[in-house]
């Protein structure tokens, strides 16, 4: 009887376990860098041109974000500071740090500083900072806690399901427009009280049925017991009809 | 569920429904289609035709399917060895230094300026991102202009872009430097060796700027003896002697049209490429607007010697030779006299009808279409081409004074007014001077090229050549650049400070959007300053500095806050327009910011017509014209529909958008009827013809349409031009060597035409038979007197009179209704909004008004950054417009026969496939044109065939694609009933037209700048290849407009909506006669749902039930009941079904 299998079968058992490891090994190093933080780069955090220190500015001086993010509220583009904003208080303090040496050196040169981008999604998503600020997304929502931040870091995924979490449920994390730049707000910051007397003002509905309505859902004992985020994503939601969009164009054209 | 059909019973008995042939008329859009050959069949049953799929071997290329792979392999593997795609690379944040007045980083900015013009100016507004300018857009606060703009407009902001652009001064063609002009300017070259400017002369094109006539004029005061003399190729000379003789020197005669119930256009295509000047389209289409309130609209008969988009437009159309056009108007004017019995009118023409033979012109047609312009009275308007002769401008002023048109003071039909603007010679008198030895220095500034588009007898070249010192300021490096001894780059009309005054006088400011992109650019005004006051001798030493150096450059435009000599010139102009003790400096800010200074229209002058007009009116050979024959033909040299004259060949926009009528790109070709075609044996469209006139012969391939006047052949300029650049070489032929000054400028009789079997046939890229609909009642019309009895009668030609209804087995939402159980999805783990309550997009075309100017086409190209690819891949049919421009023509069924003469000829000539064409009476056809593009279907096709959700449903109604979905499997686009899908063959975007098939291993697109990736939109995705593309009713504009209704709202809003009117999407805001309309069905005040709700409104393809949101209102024709061929007007879809 002639031989079933030819020669070089008798390799092929040696040739499919190498190539399994060898596929192993891929399938390893795949899932380690695209299903972690570490494709989406949760923690890049490069060195910048002038260590600028946020949790200085912000955390200790109290600097509001708009100061240097002049235009967050009306651009899709949340502007880095142009060198003059730095030097508006620079030209007065610390005039001397070696540290400021490259804003000096734009100020005289008129060229600009290379601030090394650290947040960025990609270039067929579309994403508008003005309409998120203006609807109660805060700063801190998308980048984490600047205000500790000596150096800025990436703080979440940016993926896009990542975007579509907030999306699809916006309960979870919107807050009172007029407290998007403050970094430190907590729920229990809100007064019950107050946070539904200006919702009544705004939506034009009655103080005591969105008191009334609230209570129904969320069972709160009294009224000055700590608000939850849900509590007011829900009152934000639901009464002011803040309601993100989730087909596709909305982000890509 | 199947469908039972119900065809109501046809009296002719016509093919139901396979074929273009329906009812009594048939419309097609070639002749190909018509005949219905096999190859045409097989071109449409597929989605991208020939090759498209196969990647067949391709001659040109010679890149076959096999060593593509290989190419391919290679590259993919030297990419992995690169490592590239291992590290995303880093990425920086560079803000301004400091910060930039009116800049929002992510936000454009808009601002005012306007597009000179051979005739007056094209106001607009341009949109500037970070300093950029991206797109143009009209000025609707001008009193010029209802905010639309052409296509010419639209595409002349990549000529700021283009790559091929002059951006170095050269000297005798090698590089040279901006202080050795000034140096050669000062160091007595120039103008101290010229006692008083003699032997200075000056060619200057067609411009109206006001700040120009002051330098000009500050010039020849100066050098006395400096000359200026005026040159456009294409600028209707005749009409301004005309004009001199009939009102005074410097009068000009705008006819206002939409006061007009009457209009008969001699051979004078003034909706397309004949500009008139001022808003001709805009102020047609609100004569022929048609709504609930306005229920009459004018009437207009065209005579012409092919097909334009005036004769399409038009009620009767009289095919008749450009060359007999003075005859015919003699003709008109006997008629007219006689009706309105206007002696001075009698006693002009009666001389003149000596030399016209009745017989052989359509008189029947003639008389009536004269009775009933003389009926309108003082509302009626006969316009004469620019191509025609003084003697005939003549003749049409004292037809239109018999008519009154120039009667009623400020409401008059056609307004004459007086420029200020002096008699200039023209060329003919320059060539004189440089003849006798009287030019020694030649400055020209003119946008034309004269040493390429000069007539050929004045043998230009040479004399140019003989003149001692030429300079040259141009955009272009072309044939007038290369034989200057100095030429110096033009900075672009967005780079410039300047004025211009719109055809009617208002003085408009050209304000620069950005530093001239390159270093060395001048404007024409800085030209002029500079030889008023020649600069002091370079600074430091006068030395040539290196290439970009830190020094002044020669515009004048330094980084500092002085903006240059020009704007302080224009400025100075512009205070003496100030009326009384205005403020000058407000009344500037004004203007920078509206475009345009009001109240500075030009004054009114009597239109009395200067007795003296008349004499010699039968003279000059005008009325002489040999009638075209057989062995004595006429050739029209036309104005090129997308290159002018020539001027924008270098733009591959405007080589790519299809003409108009024609429906070629990246060529001309000689357009002749099928009686022509047959006598010279051509057999087919691209077959080659020698033309001579005057012993110099020019062989060009042929163009067979309906509709041109036998024995005439009608070709565009411009073409054929060498070292115009990537886009412009190669294509098309240049037609001026056979143009001769005088009365053959515009139109040669009695040329030699001859086929040229032997000559290979050259290919044309012919758009017209891609994605066809195949024969159903897409486009419709009707007549005045249909629409009065029934205005609904659009609605029920084609199937949509007997469609079945429709059982549907899964209904998709009902988007008019958000709170209907099909318009939510609220399963517990995902609560998705299917329905937008307050927000439902729509659009309207109203084909009555829609001229099919390509206007929609250029502008959507310019918005969303769509590429061109290339004359070979638009013959593969891979344009990638995302609006197409269908042309139809129509004609009578009865001459539906394939000529038998034909026949028996081929077979006799043994000519196996010959089949002879299909008959068509030439003088019954009329056009009609339609722009299709994403019908945005509530029930779209598409979108139920991606395997991978690229294209979906969004919750306001549009069909949306996701790019970075997209795996291009092109399912989508072969189930879209409406061929509205685009395909990225190749990365269009990325590499050069040329090496497209080299893929990854071509060089970067651009010729090794990056200036063409600055006019991209940055709000639209650039597509790269394998990607399918198409209309997304301008998501990026909606979304802008909903989130600024957001931001505005704050969180203060339960329902935002976006204001009434507030998105014009690109087309729309592009289309001079306003036809297109987009908006919200969601808000009962936008103008949409008035449109929607129209009587003459349809749906293509209704019967299929896709439910498109883009709907057609059907064109109506005014015929008029006496003219001999008004029974057939109107009615190409009349009874199809």
């Amino acid at each position: 009887m002639a031989n079933v299998f030819p020669r070089w079968s008798n390799f092929l058992p040696i040739k499919l376990a190498v190539f399994l490891v060898f596929a192993g090994i891929g399938v390893v190093c795949g899932v380690t860098y695209y299903f972690t933080g570490k494709y989406t780069r949760v923690g890049y955090m490069p060195g910048q041109p002038v260590a600028f220190d946020h949790s200085l500015h912000v955390g200790q001086l109290g600097m509001d974000c708009r100061y240097c993010h002049s235009y967050v509220e009306e651009s899709l583009f949340s502007n880095v500071p142009v060198t003059q904003t730095c030097y508006n208080c620079h030209s007065q303090i610390k005039q001397d740090s070696p540290k400021l040496a490259p804003v000096r050196e734009s100020i005289e040169t008129d060229e600009p500083i290379n601030w090394v981008r650290i947040h960025q999604v990609p270039d067929y998503a579309y994403f508008n900072h003005a309409v998120h600020v203006a609807r109660g997304v805060s700063c801190q929502s998308c980048h984490g806690q600047i205000n500790e931040m000596e150096v800025v870091y990436e703080a979440q995924p940016l993926t896009m399901g990542w975007c579509l979490e907030c999306h699809r449920g916006p309960e979870e994390y919107l807050r009172p427009a007029d407290e998007v730049t403050n970094l430190t707000w907590k729920p229990s910051d809100e007064n019950r009280a107050a946070f539904y007397h200006e919702l009544a003002e705004v939506s034009g509905s009655s103080y005591d049925e969105l008191l009334a309505q609230a209570k129904a859902k969320f069972g709160f004992e009294d009224i000055e017991s700590a608000m939850s985020q849900r509590e007011i994503g829900t009152a934000l939601v639901d009464v002011l009809g803040v309601n993100p969009p989730e087909s596709c164009t909305a982000c890509h054209r | 569920m199947k469908r039972v059909w119900q065809h109501p019973e046809t009296e002719t008995g016509a093919k139901a429904s396979a074929g273009p042939i329906n009812g009594d008329r048939v419309y097609w859009r070639s002749y190909e289609e018509l005949d219905d050959t096999p190859e045409f069949r097989e071109w449409l049953e597929r989605e991208f035709p020939r090759g498209a799929a196969e990647m067949e071997g391709d001659e040109a290329d010679d890149v076959t399917r096999r060593s593509f792979l290989k190419y391919m392999g290679a590259s993919t593997a030297l990419a992995g060895f690169g490592m590239a795609g291992c590290r995303r690379p880093t990425l920086y944040l560079v803000p301004y230094a400091k910060s930039v007045e009116w800049v929002i980083p992510g936000k454009p900015t808009m601002y005012a300026t306007a597009m000179p013009r051979v005739k007056g100016c094209m106001p607009l507004v341009a949109t500037t991102h970070e300093g950029r300018p991206t797109k143009l857009e009209g000025n609707p606060l001008h009193p010029n202009s209802n905010g639309g703009t052409d296509a010419v407009a639209q595409a002349s902001i990549i000529g700021l872009y283009d790559p091929d652009r002059s951006k170095r001064v050269l000297r005798d063609g090698k590089r040279s430097t901006t202080a050795e002009f000034d140096a050669f300017l000062q160091e007595a070259q120039l103008l101290p060796k010229i006692e008083k400017g003699k032997g200075l002369a000056f060619l200057v094109g067609e411009n109206s700027s006001p700040t120009r006539w002051r330098l000009l004029g500050e010039i020849t005061k100066k050098f006395p003896n400096a000359k200026v003399y005026r040159y456009e190729p294409l600028n209707g000379e005749p009409q301004r002697r005309a004009n001199e003789v009939l009102f005074g020197a410097g009068t000009t005669q705008t006819p206002r049209f939409q006061r007009a119930d009457r209009i008969l256009s001699l051979d004078c295509d003034f909706l397309g490429t004949d500009e008139l000047g001022g808003d001709a389209t805009g102020e047609f289409s609100r004569g022929r607007a048609l709504n609930a309130k306005k229920k009459r609209m004018n009437r207009l008969y065209s005579v012409e010697p092919a097909f334009t988009l005036t004769g399409g437009m038009a009620d009767h159309r009289l095919r008749a030779h450009a060359s007999q056009m003075p005859r015919i108007a003699a003709l008109v004017g006997k008629a007219i006299a006689e009706e309105t019995g206007d002696n001075d009118l009698q006693a002009a023409v009666t001389p003149l009808l000596e030399k016209v033979n009745a017989a052989v012109f359509n008189e029947p047609w003639i008389n009536e279409c004269a009775k009933d312009l003389a009926k309108s009275k003082g509302k009626a308007i006969v316009v004469a081409g620019t191509r025609q002769p003084k003697e005939m401008h003549v003749l049409v002023a004292l037809i239109n004074r018999a008519l009154g048109a120039f009667e009623g003071g400020q409401k008059a039909v056609i307004e004459v007014r007086q420029t200020r603007e002096e008699a200039m010679p023209g060329l003919g008198a320059l060539v004189e001077a440089m003849k006798a030895g009287a030019v020694k220095t030649l400055i020209t500034t003119t946008e034309a090229d004269p040493v390429y588009d000069a007539p050929a007898d004045f043998d230009f070249a040479t004399l140019y050549d003989e003149v001692e010192t030429t300079v040259h300021l141009g955009l272009r490096a072309n044939a007038t650049a290369r034989a200057s001894t100095w030429h110096l780059p033009a900075a672009h009309y967005l780079e410039s400070w300047g004025d211009i005054r719109s055809v009617r006088g208002v003085y408009s400011i050209v304000q620069p959007m950005i530093l001239p992109l390159y270093d060395e650019c001048v404007t024409e005004l800085e030209v002029y300053l500079k030889v008023l006051n020649p600069p002091a001798a370079s600074a430091e030493g006068g030395e040539a500095e290196e290439d970009s150096g830190p020094g002044i450059p020669i515009n004048g435009m330094p980084r500092a806050e002085d903006p240059g000599p020009a704007y302080e010139a224009v400025k100075e102009t512009f205070a003496s327009f100030v009326k009384g003790d205005g403020d000058v400096s407000t009344a500037w800010n004004h203007a920078l910011r509206d475009g345009f200074l009001p109240r500075t229209i030009y004054p009114r002058v009597d239109g009395a017509i200067q007795p003296a007009a008349l004499e010699g009116l039968g003279e000059g050979g005008a009325f002489e014209q040999p009638f075209p024959w057989k062995d004595g033909m006429e050739i029209i040299f036309a104005t090129d529909s997308k290159i002018y004259d020539g001027r924008y060949v270098n733009n591959g926009w405007m080589q790519e958008a299809p003409d108009p009528i024609t429906k070629l790109t990246w060529d001309n070709a000689a357009l002749m009827s099928v009686r022509t075609a047959d006598d010279l044996g051509v057999r087919e469209n691209g077959d080659m013809i020698t033309i001579e006139v005057d012993g110099t012969s020019v062989t060009v391939p042929a163009l067979v349409l309906p509709g041109p006047a036998d024995h005439s052949i009608t070709i565009s300029l411009g073409y054929g031009q060498k070292g115009s650049g990537a886009i412009g070489d190669g294509t098309g032929f240049d037609m001026y060597p056979l143009r001769r000054s005088g009365i053959g400028e515009y139109v040669a009789t009695n040329a030699k035409v001859t086929g040229e079997p032997d000559e290979p046939r050259y290919p044309l890229a012919l758009t017209s038979e891609h994605y066809n609909m195949d024969g159903r009642a897409i486009v419709r019309e009707g007549t005045m007197e249909m629409w009065k009895a029934n205005p609904e009668f659009a609605q029920t030609q084609g199937m949509d009179s007997h469609i079945p209804p429709t059982i549907p087995l899964y209904q998709g939402p009902d988007y008019m209704d958000a709170d209907s159980p099909r318009s939510t999805n609220d399963p517990a783990w995902n609560k998705v909004r299917l329905v937008d309550p307050n927000h439902q997009w729509a659009m309207t075309v109203d084909l009555n008004t829609c001229t099919g100017c390509n206007a929609c086409l250029v502008a959507c190209q310019a918005e969303n950054n769509i590429p061109i690819v290339g004359k070979d891949q638009v013959m593969k049919g891979r344009i990638m417009h995302w609006v197409r421009m269908d042309r139809y023509f129509s004609s009578p069924k009865e001459e539906l026969t394939f000529a038998a003469e034909k026949f028996s000829l081929a077979a006799e000539e043994g000519i196996g496939h010959e089949r002879g064409r299909p008959k068509v009476d030439d003088d019954e056809v009329s056009m009609l044109t339609q722009p299709v593009s994403c019908m945005q279907c509530e029930s779209a096709p598409c979108e139920t065939v991606c395997p991978v959700n690229a294209t979906v449903h969004t919750d306001d109604g549009l069909n949306a694609m996701v790019y970075n979905r997209c795996i291009g499997t092109r399912y989508c686009a072969n189930n879209c009933p409406y061929k509205a899908r685009r395909f990225n063959f190749f990365d269009y975007n990325k590499r050069p037209l040329e090496k497209l098939y080299w893929g990854p291993l071509a060089p970067p697109a651009g010729r090794g700048t990056t200036s063409e990736r600055l006019q991209k939109n940055p709000n639209v995705s650039v597509r790269m290849r394998g990607v399918i593309e198409k209309c997304t009713y301008c998501v990026q504009r909606i979304q802008a407009a909903k989130i600024d209704a957001k931001v505005k709202a704050g969180q203060a809003s339960q329902d935002v909506q976006v204001p009434t009117n507030a998105i014009k999407v690109a087309c729309a805001q592009a289309c001079g006669a306003d036809s297109i309309v987009f908006g919200n069905l969601k808000n009962p005040e936008d103008t949409v749902n008035e449109k929607k709700a129209d009587p003459r409104n349809y749906e293509l393809l209704k019967y299929i039930g896709t439910l498109p949101r883009t709907s057609y209102l059907a064109r109506v024709r005014n015929p008029n009941p006496a003219m001999p061929n008004a029974a057939s007007v109107g009615q190409a879809t009349a009874d199809m079904h």
